[in-house]
């Protein structure tokens, strides 16, 4: 585990909501907020584990109305948060702690909770994309990428979601 | 059964190994050559088996042997024999039938001169087969080394991309976090320069060929960046860009400095007024042969001449200052700044 990684009871924690600082998820025009009347936010849970990294998709995510509803950074994280949190769609990103693969565990979410990732990686090339296919990617993010392409990614990917449902 | 005399005598007088054969393939004479090629006592190699003196595999010398008894026609065939630091030597050979007035014989000769050049030739195949053997070992080996070259090349790739965004991170978080409006102001600088690094970045090892990036793509990417990180949505933007590749080492430079010079527009062209048009516009050749062209113009308040450069303008000047590269800044209505680099 990274030095900068948190003990992982202190990832695994329920929906955040944006910091004091942050602007209003409003402002940002996007999904809108969970907190207000209107459409509950995607949920996403998102596999990363630099810390640093899933920090700042978090706050980006949450800024563009999202809900990220925990931050794993292995396999048995993502399967407990999944369980407990039911998210819509995944941000996976390739190397995780631990020896996981994020595309076997995007092939394993799919296949037993028939949920999709949008992968994140910076070494995205043709053999990736093969072996990631029966997860039914949602998309591929390359790093490294700003705020706003994280945000219109996963604006896409949730779109493509509800299309397949 | 003894060889006929006569015929032992013609035998002696050859320069070439031979011997006379009966239908048994025991040697009934040969001559001194044959002795010396042998490297063994003339006297003992009458009454010996064939078989017994030469080291051919004996499913081949006996079919040899019973072709040449059979023939009157001289048959070409070999036999193995060991020189004197042991190695197999294949010797040329030629036989057939003769009748004499003892019975019929068959007549051996061996071909040494043959043997000699067929040695040669067996030394310079065997050579030629080592160096083909190392040579394919050294490929082996290089091929191993460059897969090795771009595993850890590919590892070293991902590990800058992923440090990048980690810094990327740092400073939207940084930015996020920052009450202050110039503090946030300065560190969203900061950010959209690693930013403008990072794509070109990405965009090389998006391919195989790492020499450079598609131009016209770069940018377009980097004004959606900058545009949707000021918020200024009521901003008319139009890129043209012409198909180019930039070579990596420029893309950095062109980078930075079309993030300055976009970023100053946004800040600070359309301060007193609700709208705007910027353009940007890149093409591949300036004035001057070799150098890519970067205008990015904009209808706003202009620049003063008097005006002190900004940090923004300063990195530009800095940036083109290697040779070949250029700024120009032009003024009236709106402000029209021009960089060149070269390609």
């Amino acid at each position: 585990m990274s030095s900068l990684a948190p003990a992982p009871s202190a990832r695994l924690r329920p929906v955040p909501r944006p910091s004091a600082g942050l602007r209003a998820a409003a402002d940002a025009g996007t999904c809108g907020d969970s907190a207000s009347a209107g459409p509950l936010p995607v949920k996403v849970l998102v596999c990363e584990d630099d810390w640093l990294i899933a920090s700042s998709i978090e706050n980006v995510l949450a800024e563009a109305g999202f809900a990220v509803v925990g931050i794993a950074a292995d396999a048995d994280e993502a399967l407990l948060l999944l369980r407990r949190e039911r998210p819509d769609l995944v941000l996976m990103d390739i190397q995780l702690q631990n020896g996981t693969n994020g595309i076997d565990l995007a092939r394993q979410l799919f296949d037993r909770f028939a949920l999709r990732s949008l992968f994140v990686s910076g070494n995205v090339n043709d053999a990736a994309r093969l072996t990631a296919a029966p997860a039914q990617p949602l998309g591929w993010l390359h790093k490294p990428f700003s705020d706003d392409e994280l945000a219109a990614a996963v604006r896409a990917a949730a779109g493509r979601d509800d299309d397949r449902h | 059964m003894p060889a006929n005399p006569d015929a032992a005598a013609v035998l002696d007088a050859l320069d070439e190994p031979a011997f006379l054969l009966d239908r048994g393939g025991v040697v009934r004479h040969a001559n001194p050559a044959a002795a010396q090629f042998l490297r063994r006592p003339l006297a003992t190699l009458n009454g010996q088996p064939l078989a017994a003196l030469v080291a051919s595999p004996a499913d081949r010398l006996a079919p040899f042997l019973d072709l040449c008894a059979r023939s009157s026609q001289s048959m070409v065939g070999g036999l193995v024999v060991t020189d004197q630091e042991g190695r197999s030597l294949s010797c040329p050979a030629r036989g057939c039938r003769i009748a004499l007035a003892g019975g019929a014989f068959t007549l051996l000769r061996l071909q040494v001169g043959e043997a000699k050049r067929f040695r040669a030739l067996t030394d310079k195949t065997i050579s030629l087969n080592a160096e083909l053997t190392e040579n394919k070992r050294i490929r082996r080996d290089l091929k191993l080394a460059l897969e090795e070259k771009e595993v850890l090349l590919r590892e070293v790739n991902h590990r800058v991309k992923n440090n990048l965004q980690m810094l990327q991170g740092v400073l939207s978080l940084t930015e996020r976090a920052t009450a202050d409006e110039r503090s946030r102001e300065a560190v969203r600088s900061v950010r959209l320069r690693v930013e403008a690094m990072g794509l070109v970045q990405r965009l090389l090892y998006q391919k195989d060929d790492v020499s450079g990036i598609d131009g016209a793509a770069f940018i377009r990417l980097l004004v959606d960046n900058c545009v949707s990180a000021f918020g200024r949505s009521d901003i008319a933007v139009t890129t043209t860009c012409e198909p180019v590749e930039v070579r990596s080492d420029t893309a950095f430079l062109l980078g930075l400095a079309a993030n300055e010079l976009i970023t100053n527009a946004l800040k600070y062209a359309f301060t007193d007024r609700p709208a705007g048009a910027l353009a940007v516009d890149l093409t591949p050749h300036g004035q001057r042969a070799g150098v890519i062209r970067l205008v990015v113009a904009d209808d706003g308040v202009g620049m003063a001449a008097d005006a002190p450069p900004g940090t923004g303008l300063a990195l530009v000047r800095h940036l083109v200052r290697r040779p070949g590269g250029s700024f120009s800044v032009e003024s009236s209505r709106g402000t029209r700044c021009i960089v060149e680099f070269p390609i």
